[in-house]
């Protein structure tokens, strides 16, 4: 299984400017892209368009925008914290707004940071390099689900 | 009789306040006592020449209700006797020689009386008893229907008045919930215009300062001289529109922020800040002192912003004086039991011309060019309305070249309700 991230983006420029940022890292190659919320959950739940991927074969952190088209960040987060196979995956808010409601909500939901995207491009750059040390390096993820518990969640719905 | 005063005690009850309702007991309370086929309380207008029965009492279903407006010169002469205060009484209507409308006959009354209700010299109301037959009405009687008539007519000018004052309380309550209302959309739309503000226009921005970032960091080689300071322009031009958009949600959020007061030590946070800020201008001297024990009531988040830009201020407009002095302390004015304390800053600095001082609080206005200061020219509007929000006063005194002094009051009258 290899380290990756899933990037949540729906802005082209905000997402060649995040992978600008993880390539300055030498960590470009372990980025997947997507560009809208609905898009973020069949990939990590391995549906629709998705449906090929390997159920298990999940992101080691999902960097996620809140103002997205179809389904929103919030919606993305609180989807992934109530279904097993995911509910313990760390999520990082890379967002423009700084707004309390946003910070409340997406605490309240159980991210694991919140970060604001800085207009400054060093200040971008830094964060975004901070955040791949630290989520992909420095921090041990939780142990992947067990295969009965998985089991178990998936015969359920079956 | 007991129970009729009972009744009419009731009458005088605060609570009543509907006026049928009144009307209507009176009404029956004197028709059973006096036994008559008819009673009923009528109000005069006396602009129109009207009586007007809003409800009156029958005895039975045989008896018709005289509910409804009547034209006083079809009554004859004894309504002039009304109107000047007199009880007017009939024994009987076919004997009596008095100008009387046929009508009474056609209702079948025989014997009435009429008292007068009397205000300012001016018939508001009558009470009114029709018989079917002859009767003598007795002075007690008389009297007693003057009493009630005065006790009708308190009560239902109590009841009008509580009823007018019900009806204001309702408009007022109406217009508050609507205002209320409106100043709830208007923050609410303020909330979403902040919000896309934070959110659809620092994204644009970004875009443009990390591509000319970019393209100096990898294609500088490529550009020549110019081209390079151009794209610094933008990248620049581009960051300081970020601090611009910034600034500004910082001064919307201010007054939407909840105050916490708590007690602060105003010495400690402005010899915090003074050291943070001389720390980070190694190469100038920068001297400063700041009054010790000041101790203020108020929300320390932006107690500390306030001071904050405060502080910023006295360091960058001293940034051409050789030796710069920053002194921070209070000043109390008023007696010994009710002392005014004012808080200030005084720096040796630039200062600015008094002529400008209208413009000095205002959002995005500058006093000096942008070249020698920098700056987004919202740190004296976040600080007026930071002191405004602790209902506390700011104003300044300075003159070019002479440094300016700013100073600030807390606290100074109760704070206002929303």
């Amino acid at each position: 299984m290899i380290r990756h991230i899933l990037l949540v983006e729906d802005n082209p420029s905000d997402e060649k400017l995040t992978l600008m940022a993880f390539k300055k890292q030498n960590l470009e190659q372990g980025i997947h892209v997507v560009r809208d919320g609905a898009e973020a959950l069949d990939y990590l739940f391995a549906q629709n368009n998705y449906a090929h991927r390997n159920k298990m074969d999940l992101p080691q952190l999902v960097i996620l925008d809140l103002k997205l088209p179809k389904v929103t960040g919030l919606e993305v987060l609180a989807k992934i914290r109530s279904e097993p196979t995911t509910h313990l995956m760390p999520v990082v808010i890379l967002t423009s707004s700084a707004e309390d409601k946003d910070l409340v909500e997406s605490y309240r939901l159980g991210v694991n940071s919140y970060v604001q995207k800085p207009v400054n491009f060093n200040d971008f750059l830094e964060a975004v390099r901070q955040l791949g040390l630290y989520w992909l390096f420095l921090n041990y993820n939780p142990p992947l689900p067990l295969r009965e518990t998985l089991d178990e969640s998936l015969g359920s719905n079956i | 009789m007991a129970n009729l005063s009972e009744a009419l005690r009731n009458l005088d009850d605060p609570a009543l306040d509907q006026l049928a309702y009144i009307a209507q007991v009176s009404a029956e309370i004197l028709g059973r006592t006096f036994n008559v086929m008819r009673a009923g309380y009528g109000t005069v207008n006396s602009a129109q020449d009207t009586f007007i029965i809003e409800t009156d009492w029958v005895r039975g279903p045989e008896v018709k209700s005289l509910a409804g407006t009547y034209y006083f010169p079809d009554f004859g002469s004894y309504i002039e006797n009304l109107k000047r205060g007199e009880t007017v009484i009939f024994n009987d209507v076919n004997e009596d020689k008095r100008v009387v409308s046929d009508s009474f006959k056609a209702l079948g009354v025989r014997a009435l009386i009429n008292v007068p209700v009397i205000e300012n010299g001016t018939l508001v109301a009558v009470l009114l008893l029709h018989d079917s037959v002859p009767r003598s009405w007795v002075q007690e009687e008389i009297d007693f229907l003057t009493v009630m008539a005065e006790r009708t007519r308190s009560a239902l000018e109590r009841a009008r008045s509580a009823r007018e004052l019900r009806l204001l309380n309702e408009t007022l309550e109406q217009r508050v919930q609507e205002r209320t209302a409106e100043l709830l959309s208007v923050n609410k739309e303020l909330e979403s215009f902040s919000y896309s503000v934070s959110h659809d226009l620092r994204a644009p921005l970004r875009g443009l300062c990390g591509f000319s970032n970019a393209l100096l960091d990898e294609y500088a080689d490529r550009l020549e001289g110019d081209g390079r300071d151009y794209l610094r322009f933008i990248q620049k031009n581009a960051e300081l529109m970020g601090n611009l958009v910034d600034g500004l949600l910082q001064l919307s959020r201010l007054n939407r922020v909840p105050i916490l007061t708590q007690p602060i030590d105003l010495s400690r946070l402005a010899s915090d800040l003074l050291k943070e800020a001389v720390r980070q201008e190694p190469e100038r001297r920068i001297d400063f002192e700041v009054e010790p024990g000041m101790q203020v009531q108020g929300d320390l988040t932006l107690m500390r912003s306030l001071m904050q830009n405060l502080v910023e201020n006295a360091v960058k407009y001293t940034k051409k004086q050789a030796s710069a002095q920053i002194t921070v302390g209070k000043t109390e004015q008023g007696s010994a039991r009710e002392k005014k304390t004012s808080y200030f800053i005084k720096d040796n600095g630039a200062g600015f011309d008094m002529a400008y001082y209208d413009k000095l609080f205002g959002a995005f206005q500058r006093l000096h060019a942008a070249e020698d200061y920098p700056g987004t020219g919202i740190g004296l509007a976040t600080v007026q309305r930071i002191v405004h929000r602790h209902n506390g006063r700011v104003w300044a005194e300075s003159a070019p070249g002479q440094g300016s002094v700013f100073y600030f009051t807390l606290n100074e009258q109760e704070p206002a309700t929303l």
